[in-house]
């Protein structure tokens, strides 16, 4: 009987890890229309690969913390020499498969540079996972992090990896960095 | 009294035969001195156990650095991942902060 709740509970919690992925099906002529592609993926075994080989400094101290409680990263991003090359429909594919626990943080809608969507996997306090969809007329990007996101520590990523710091922090954040 | 008779026949002491010693002495020496194996079944229990160590080391190295390669590859990708991940909040960011100021 115990060895039945044993198992059930794990069923329970690889289903629940699971339904924080966001699957991320595009065409494969997407990369081959595209300029430039990134395609990331990585799961919980490569995460923790990863940080064996990230270093103490830095950046790589940043990543280190925060892929320590992640079990996934999937990214996918294209940029293209002309307008409207990839399909909306992708975007609308991927908004359906967010459930009920997804909750929109962000949207940043303009009308001729990017527009940015970021939910989050809100488990009570807790992130379990975070999307972001980055769309303009010749780039789209689909970021999936699976597992707790920090998102403090997300936020403050500016200035970091090759990110330039262009908003102004206030005295106090300047502090907290 | 045959039994007794039987006995003490099979018990007579009985004189070894000439030369018997120095025979057998000849036969310990020569036993001595031949080799117990042949010197080629060493070399090649020598060669096959270094054949099986260098194998295993070799396959322990390819395996390592097979291994790395995968990780500064994992390494480079979660990098790679977050700049990109950073630069799309951090984009969301500046549009919010631009809203509300």
């Amino acid at each position: 009987m115990r060895r039945f709740i044993v198992f059930g509970l794990l069923i329970f919690t690889a289903a629940a890890l699971q339904a924080q992925r966001i699957q991320i099906d595009l065409p494969p002529s997407l990369a081959a229309k595209a300029s430039e592609s990134v395609d990331v993926t990585l799961d919980g075994a490569l995460l923790r690969l990863a940080a064996k080989f990230l270093g103490d400094n830095g950046d790589e101290r940043i990543a280190r913390d925060m892929i320590s409680r992640l079990e996934g990263i999937y990214v996918k991003s294209y940029e293209f020499d002309e307008d409207g090359a990839y399909d909306r429909a992708i975007l609308d594919n991927i908004r359906k498969q967010i459930g009920p626990s997804w909750k929109r943080l962000v949207l940043v809608k303009s009308r001729d540079r990017e527009n940015v969507e970021i939910y989050a996997d809100m488990r009570g306090e807790n992130v379990a996972g975070l999307l972001v969809l980055a769309s303009e007329p010749r780039e789209l990007t689909i970021v999936n992090l699976v597992g707790p996101v920090d998102l403090e520590k997300l936020a403050n990523l500016e200035g970091h990896f090759g990110i330039p710091r262009v908003t102004k922090h206030s005295k106090r954040e300047r502090d907290n960095d | 009294m045959s039994l007794e008779t039987d006995l003490k026949d099979a018990l007579r002491r009985v004189p070894a035969p000439e030369g018997f010693a120095n025979r057998v002495l000849e036969r310990v020496r020569s036993e001595e001195r031949r080799p117990t194996r042949s010197p080629w079944w060493r070399a090649i229990a020598a060669t096959v156990l270094l054949a099986a160590i260098l194998g295993g080391w070799g396959a322990h190295e390819m395996i390592e650095r097979r291994q790395e390669r995968k990780g500064q590859r994992a390494r480079e990708q979660v990098l790679l991942a977050l700049r990109i991940t950073g630069e799309k909040v951090a984009h969301a960011q500046r549009g919010v902060r631009h809203i509300t100021r």
